[in-house]
This record gives structure tokens, sequence and C-alpha cells, in this order.
């Protein structure tokens, strides 16, 4: 309806004003009447009809024909006969279609510059659309691999008084939920974990969860092989038993089928594989082993941690408002009975898809709409081409509208023209595509979720066919219908140059570069707004310094389940033994750790300051504690701001102490000095412990985190098994990846390694989403602003083609080279102003979208605004110069012989 | 003969042969006065659905006749819709009708003759 009312608009305005409104009307009732007896097929085809009988009708209508009767029309070499054939109704589209073909391909190769611009123009657009869809179809559109999956809600706790999300669930409030619930047929939580396989004679760590009863029913999985865990396994003391993740099965077990039934070794302990799971399982993210986990005895008190994965179905007929409320009513009561770890605290529950995607979706589906832009430039700029054909085609138009040609078959002529360009442009654009897919692939890695099922089906192609039909539309209609306008006597009788013609066909290209300048100033101050975004950012102090870091993350535990601190200590020696090695030092949670490398251990925990009144319980202040070795905060470049840092004096005979960062000291001891003050932490009891050292602040999860409460504890005082080394190395520390876990190997070569990185990488990790969106919205303001300034371009040369004639005369009456030069570039400027007035405009709508994807600026900065506004100008301006510069080179001469 | 109906007789002569969109809609309001939607609807119950005409095509045609005076906007009934315009068959659009049908009819008569049919 939308194509059939732009069409009308089309339509000569007398008609219009008349009979525009009733016209749609009219095919909307029948529409109305039809719609529901009409396949798909029949459906396209009942608008198809319409809008094709609007665009004839506009043409007949333009030429003024009066064809109630036969004889009424023109007449011409079987004019009877074709008339009869024309008016009946649909078939005139197909009469004669593959001579049209014919003539059109001729008429293309006959001119391979132009043909083979239009073409790379819009196969550009096309090609551009069509990987941008394929991303937005595999990530967002696709369904999802779980039963019934629009039933599924992730579950996380909310903390009221903070207002802040957590990232997990504890396992006690989601059993405790489960059990209260009546509207989720099915809860579990999925806890991080790993398992060290031994191959080689080396212990290789697994990324694994362990899973509760009530975790796959929840999600809805179905295993490829074998079968999911079954109730007793659940139990204490059960038989061990483990379920793959497919790329483990086919990559370290040879993808053999009889694996189900067979044991593995995991931790020295033999386990039981019960089945596999399908490649796209891959909740809460891919792993490579699920285990069984049986309820803890440390669960229950355990319920300020909420580091797991919660998942929950709704049962049948319950919806998500419904369900929430329950649980609303289930948190309050469980924040009466625990209220030391459960004040204020509520569990939220989050549709599936938008937990999956809620990140990605709007930032995608911005990037979509920037490539449309382009698509619709790439259109406009072949519509402007057709334009400029069509006048020096005018001749031939008129010439065939003399001989009989209706005004539907001129039309058809140029929009068969049109559509040849468009499917070239299709299938170049799809080999485009192609390629595009393959950048998203690498650009995106680890960033969007199910990027590895990124791929060309059958939805992408059908877009790139809509893709190209949208610019075949565009591109065709508006110099089909300037074609039905063509006046026989001014086109025969000008000598083809048809300066009428020209002025009309003029001025409908520069509305399509105003238009394409307007399009590209649009993108480019989006694309702006995230580079300013980029610098704010990196503006940011991060408190430490990346360079020349390696971390190495290793979980050490001896036998009894103690941390493997003489393990860690010797190890450490060895790595300061390595050439190129200049410290060491060791730490349970290193700033930027994303869990996908390098786990983040964020424990946060209560704590009160001694001799001041203690809050209620739920109420005490809380901190984010790490344990670090000694010279830790030499090592990563974090700053002592007061105090001391810790010492070989510091042990776990001498007197408990703990060092602080900035913000503990803002907000607990504001004009006060901290050094000596005493702090009660509750984390492995509660002992009161002296504050000995400030240190500075730092950004915990890269550049966007903002600094939060830390406590910092010796390693000798509170020893852990989980540990990151960080390595600094004069040398690139990439390279040290390998000496330094050789190093821990020589130690024990049944120590695995859970995760190797550059502290560097590690902050990058935290961009690569920022990286994606500015890198693909830059290269799309990029495109567009080469695509409008050929536009420019193009248009300058036809005008300076056309008024060759004038300038040669005014050159020959003495006109200065640098007044034509103005005269050129003050249409190029006049094209801009309008442009950059008009993008401006459409600018201040389409950066609202960007609002979620900037830092540090707002959505409208004005900086940007105007630097982007000067970049779009200048470069018009740019493109307006080489044919102004041509312009100041005709000579009188050549043109009085031409004349 | 006067003066005047030679005049107008010689007109709808030359508006023949008629084409086939005209032919329809003259004949579907030669019945009764109709607005658009109900020509096509008529022509398409007429025709079995074999003649779906689209609104472009109708209302073109219906400016057309309009100015050739085959027909002419008339009040909405009572009742209806009065946004929508009638449209009623005009005595010369009712001429010229019969003299097509005539037409069409001695043409079908030369081909039983020819035993075509």
């Amino acid at each position: 309806m939308m194509l059939l009312r732009f069409l009308v608009w089309m339509l000569p305005s007398e008609f219009r004003r008349e009979f525009g409104s009733e016209l749609l009307e009219t095919a909307r009732r029948r529409w109305d009447d039809l719609r529901h007896n009409l396949s798909l097929a029949g459906k396209a085809m009942f608008w198809i009809r319409q809008a094709w009988a609007v665009i004839r009708q506009s043409a007949e209508l333009r030429k003024g024909a009066r064809m109630v009767g036969e004889r009424g029309k023109k007449s011409g070499p079987n004019s009877a006969q074709r008339a009869a054939t024309e008016e009946r109704h649909f078939g005139v589209l197909f009469d004669g279609l593959w001579r049209d073909v014919r003539q059109s391909v001729r008429a293309l190769s006959s001119r391979p510059g132009f043909t083979v611009v239009a073409i790379l123009t819009l196969s550009l657009g096309i090609g551009a659309t069509t990987a941008m869809f394929s991303a937005v179809n595999s990530v967002l559109l696709r369904p999802l691999p779980y039963r019934d999956a629009d039933n599924v809600v992730a579950l996380y706790e909310f903390d009221a008084a903070e207002g802040e999300t957590s990232s997990g669930v504890s396992a006690a409030n989601i059993r405790d939920l489960h059990e209260s619930s009546e509207l989720l047929s099915a809860a579990g939580v999925a806890e991080p974990f790993s398992h060290d396989l031994m191959e080689d004679g080396r212990a290789v760590s697994l990324r694994a969860w362990r899973v509760s009863e009530g975790f796959f029913d929840a999600i809805g999985a179905t295993p490829l092989l074998g079968r999911l865990f079954a109730a007793d396994e659940y139990q204490e003391g059960s038989e061990p038993v483990v379920i793959m993740g497919h790329a483990t099965w086919q990559t370290r077990f040879g993808g053999l089928p009889d694996v189900v039934g067979s044991t593995v070794v995991l931790d020295d302990a033999p386990y039981t594989v019960v089945g596999v799971l399908s490649p796209r399982f891959k909740f809460p993210n891919a792993a490579e082993l699920w285990t069984p986990r049986p309820h803890q005895s440390w669960d229950p008190p355990s319920r300020g941690a909420a580091y797991m994965s919660g998942v929950g179905r709704l049962a049948p007929g319950a919806t998500l408002t419904q369900a929430q409320a329950e649980s609303d009513r289930i948190s309050s009561g469980l924040a009466e009975q625990y209220p030391r770890t459960n004040t204020d605290r509520s569990i939220r529950l989050v549709p599936l898809r938008e937990h999956l995607f809620g990140d990605v979706k709007s930032p995608l589906y911005v990037l979509f709409g920037a490539v449309g832009l382009v698509l619709l430039i790439s259109a406009a700029n072949v519509a402007g081409l057709q334009l400029a054909r069509g006048t020096s085609r005018a001749r031939e138009f008129c010439l065939r509208g003399a001989l009989g040609a209706s005004g539907g078959r001129l039309l058809r002529l140029v929009w068969v023209d049109s559509l040849l360009i468009a499917g070239a442009g299709c299938l170049l654009g799809v080999g485009i595509a192609f390629g595009g897919v393959e950048l998203i692939r690498t650009m995106s890695a680890d960033h969007l979720p199910r990027i590895d099922e990124l791929s060309m089906d059958w939805t992408v192609l059908l877009v790139a066919v809509l893709a190209a039909g949208l610019s075949a539309m565009v591109s065709g209609t508006i110099p089909a219908l300037s074609a039905s306008r063509t006046d026989l006597n001014a086109a025969l009788t000008e000598g083809g140059r048809g300066s009428t013609q020209g002025g009309k066909t003029n001025r409908l290209r520069s509305q399509l570069v105003v238009g394409e300048i307007a399009l590209a100033l649009v993108l480019s101050i989006g694309a702006g707004l995230l580079i300013r975004s980029y610098e704010q950012l990196l503006a940011n102090e991060l408190g430490f310094d990346p360079e020349g870091l390696l971390a190495v993350q290793v979980f050490g535990y001896s036998s009894d389940g103690e941390p493997a601190m003489d393990f860690f200590q010797t190890s450490q020696e060895e790595i300061l033994s390595l050439p190129g090695v200049e410290a060491v030092a060791f730490t349970t949670d290193l700033p930027t750790s994303n869990d996908e490398s390098i786990a983040s251990i964020e424990i946060l925990v209560p704590f009160t300051v001694d001799e001041r009144d203690a809050p209620l319980p739920g109420q005490e202040p809380q901190v984010a504690v790490a344990s670090i070795s000694e010279h830790y905060p030499d090592v990563m470049g974090i700053g002592v701001v007061s105090g001391r840092s810790f010492s070989m004096l510091d042990n776990a005979e001498s007197a408990p102490v703990v060092m602080v960062n900035e913000a503990l000291v803002r907000r607990h001891f504001p004009n006060q000095n901290p050094i000596g003050q005493r702090l009660t932490i509750s984390y492995a009891g509660s002992v009161s412990r002296e504050i000995v050292g400030v240190l500075e602040d730092v950004r915990p999860r890269g550049y966007e985190s903002e600094p939060r409460v830390e406590a910092y504890f010796p390693m000798t005082q509170m020893p852990s098994g989980s540990i990151t080394y960080v390595v600094k190395t004069a040398l690139d520390p990439a390279q040290m990846a390998i000496p330094v876990q050789q190093a821990i190997w020589s130690v024990d070569p049944t120590q695995s390694v859970w995760g190797v990185r550059t502290v560097q990488d590690l902050l990058w990790d935290w961009m690569k989403q920022r990286n994606f969106n500015s890198a693909l919205l830059i290269a799309f303001a990029m495109l567009a602003l080469s695509l409008s300034a050929i536009g420019v371009y193009g248009l300058m040369n036809f005008t300076v083609e056309q008024r060759v004639g004038e300038f040669g005369i005014r050159r020959a009456m003495g006109a200065e080279s640098s007044h034509i030069l103005k005269t050129v570039l003050r249409q190029g400027a006049i094209l801009a102003a309008l442009g950059v007035a008009l993008g401006l405009v459409g600018s201040v709508a389409f950066s609202s979208f960007l609002r979620g994807l900037l830092f540090g600026i707002g959505p409208f900065d004005a900086v940007t605004f105007v630097a982007i506004s000067i970049v779009v100008t200048v470069s018009t301006l740019l493109a307006a110069f080489v044919p102004a510069r041509r312009a100041t080179k005709v000579h009188p001469a050549t043109v009085l012989r031409a004349e | 003969m006067s003066k005047n109906q030679a005049s107008t007789a010689s007109t709808a002569e030359n508006l023949l042969p008629l084409t086939h969109i005209v032919y329809h809609v003259l004949l579907s309001i030669s019945d009764g006065d109709k607005h658009g939607y109900a020509i096509i609807k008529d022509l398409a119950a007429r025709t079995d659905g074999r003649f779906e005409l689209e609104a472009g095509t109708l209302y073109a045609a219906i400016k057309r006749m309009r100015d050739e005076e085959l027909i002419a906007e008339v009040p909405a009934p009572e009742g209806s819709d009065s946004r929508r315009r009638c449209y009623a068959i005009t005595d010369f659009g009712r001429e010229v009708l019969s003299l097509e049908s005539r037409r069409l009819q001695a043409m079908v008569e030369l081909a039983r003759e020819a035993r075509v049919l």
C-alpha cells in the first residue's frame, strides 16, 4: 500500500487531487475483499498489478491521450492490433518484454562506462545491505535451539538499594524460588567450573558448567547423542557422569558415536559419558563439559555470592508479568528470612532472547538502518546516472513515441534498463556480501552471540533480491516518469541537446544529489559521534599500566583442597628466571579479566569500620576483595597514594593488615587519614585488620567501568588457589606466553593453565563491541560520502557539458577563468548547503538511536555536528572542483566550430 | 434528423470501437449508478472473476469517459458513504454503448455466418 501511495503521489497533480484518495480507498477495499482467498504469490501479484496500472496510467495521462476508443489511439504500424493487446490489462507487462530486454542489453553494452559505474555503485549498496542483514538474521532472527524458547527466562538478582543487577544468581535463592513457585515449571543454575583432562602427560583445563537439577529442563535441552542427567545423578555421592559439548566430542574424542557409555578421567577420577549436546547448544555459553551439581552444604550461607547463571521456564499459561510478580513475593519472603544476605534483593526474570541479544540488538539494528541509507544513496546515484542518460536518449524516446510506442512501453524500456542493472548489481552484490560476511565474522568473533552460525541462506538471498528490487524501483521510477514527460517537439527541434529537457532533468538530479549529501551527512555524523566517544573513552585513566604485562591464570590446590602456595612460590621463581622477565606478582582478581580467557573472580563482601556503630544486618557496606602478592602494585603500575605497600613482614604470623583504594577512602573516610584505621571484613572469618596503605583506583572491567570500593589482603594472610600471575616483561608479552607456561609445568606437569593473555589484549576485549560498531559505521559513512561525492561529480560534469557553449561564448566575451570557476562552484556550494541543512535535520533523528552507543558525549554533540558538516561541504566542493576546472578550460574556438 | 442529432451520432460513431474497459464500465453502470469500488466488484462478478480491473486503470478510464461526456458524476444515494462519488451513464454514453453493442452483434452475426461460432 505504501508503494501504491508513493506511485499515486507521482500522478499528474490535477488527476491526483481529483481521484487520488478515492483510487487508494478502492484499492484498499478490494484488497480487503480478496486477500483471504489469495496465495502469497497472488497477494504479491495483486499489488504488482495495482502498481503497474498506476505507473502506466501516469504515463498515458501525462501524454493527455483521450483513449476512450481504439481510434483515439495514435496510429502506427499494427496500431489496432497493438492497442487491443495493450489494453488486455496485465498482459501488457509481458508483451514484447524479451525484445525490450535484448534492446536494453545492447544499449547498456554500447555504453560500458555508464553500465559498469551503475552496476558497481548498486552492488556496493546491495552487498553491504545483504552482509549486514545476514548478521542480523543469524544473530537475532533465527530460532533459538531450545524447546519452546519463548517460555525460557534468564534469572538475575537485583539489589534495589544499590540499583544494580548482579551478573548472576546464587544456588540457594534459585532453589527456594523454584520450590515456592507455581508459575515456573523448572528452574536451575549453572556454576562455572573446570575439569582437568590429562593429554600427552600434561593436564589440560576444560571449561565446564556444573548444572543443578532442573537446569536442562528449564532451558529445554535435547541431546544429540545419549541422554541428559537422570534425577539420581544429581545426588551427592552418585557415580560421576559427564555430558560433552559437540566441539569437545569432535576435537578431543574424534567424533566417535560410541563415546556415549565410555569413561573419561577428569581430575584423576573416572566419569561416564552419558550424552553429547548439539553444536548449537551454548547456554550459558559454549563449554566443553557439563557435569551435575548436587545441592551443596555451603549453598545456603553463600546466598550473597550471585555468580551462577540462572534459568527458568514459565509454566504453561503463565505470563512473564505474573511470574515476575510471584518472584517478587517470594523474594520478599526470602528477605525476611535471610535479612543479612537478601535485604532489598529480588530475582528478575528476563526473556531468554533479551538476555542473549539485549546488548547487541539495538547496535545491530542501527547498523542495518545505516546500511539501508547507503543502499538508498547508491540507488539515487544510479537514478541520477539514468536521468543523465535519459536526456541523451530523449530523441530516441520521442522517435519511438512518434512511431507508435505507448507511454507504458517507453516506461518499460527505462524500467528494464534499471532492472537489468539492479539484477547485475544483485549478482555482484551477493559476491560482495560473501566477503562482507567473512569480514563481519572476523571483526565480531567472540562478541556477537551465535556469530559462528553466520551464513548466507535463502532468507539472506531473498533480502539481496529485495534490495535490488528497491534499487530498481528508486533508480527506475524517477527516470521513467521523466522519460514519459519527454516533449517530442523540443527534443526533435533542439538537435538532441534538449535544453528544456536537460533543465528538468538537472532539477531532478540536483534533488537526488541533495538527498544523497543529506544521507551521507547523517551517516557521517553518526560515525563522528562514535569516534568522539572513542576519544573520550581512551582519555579515561585506567589506574594501571597495561603495557608489557602477561596474565596467566591457574587454579592450584593441593590434594587436601588447600591452596598450593608452595607451588605458586616455586613457579614464580621459575618464571622470574626466564630471560626478559622483569618482575612477577599474583592476584586473585585481575582488572580487565573478562571470563573468556581470564576468569574474573569478583568477591563482594560486607565490612564494618571498627569503632563505629555497626549497621543493621543486610545493610553493611560492601567491598570487592582480592588477595595480592607483595610486588603486585609495582608490577601493575598502581600508585600507592598513602601509607605503604605490603612487604615480606606481612605474613601469616604478623598482625592482620589490609590496603584499600581511594574509592573506599572517599566514601568511608572523607577528610580523614585512613592509615591506622581498622576494618572488619566478613570474608573467611571476620578479622579486624589495620589499613596500612591506600592504592590508586583502577577501572576493573575496561575503560567504561567505574572504579569500585576495593580492599586488598596480603596473599600470605589470605591464601587462595585461584590466582593470576602478572608477568612484567620488556619483550613482547605475547611471545612470553609459551615460556611462562613451560616454567609452570617444569614445577608441576599436572598443573593445568586456565588462561593466558596479554593485559593489553584483555583490555581490547572489552572494546570489541564498540570497535565493531564504530568500524562498521565509519566504513558505511565513508562509502556514503564517496558515493555522494561521485553523485556531485557526475551532476556537475553533466552540467558543464550542457553549458559548454555558454562557457565558450563567455570566454570569447572576455570572462575570466576565475569567474567561470566560481559560477560552477557556486552551484556545488548550493547543493552542499541544501544537503547539509536537510542532513542536519535527519541527523537529529538518527543520532538519538545512537544514544546507547555513546560515551562521554550526547547524541547532539555540537562539535561533531559542526565538524562533520564542514567535512561534507568540503568533500562536495572538491567533487565539484574537477568539473569546474574543466569549464575554465573551454576554448571559445572549439565551441564556435561546433556551433 | 436534426442538425444536432446528426452531429452527436457522428461523434458517437467516431468513438467506436470502444476499448473493452470502457465497454465494461458503461455496461456496469447502465443498470444503475455506481461508485468505483462497486464497478470493480460488478465487473469481477459479471465475468466470473476473469476480469479484475485495477483501481489505477479504472479511475484513468473514468476521467477519460467523463471528459468525453459518456458518464457523469451524480450525488451518492442516501445512506451510502458520501465521500465516494457515484457515476451514472449519460444519454450520450447509452447511445455509444448501444452502437458498440450493435457493432459487436453484427460481428458475431458475421462469425455465425462463417460458421466460426
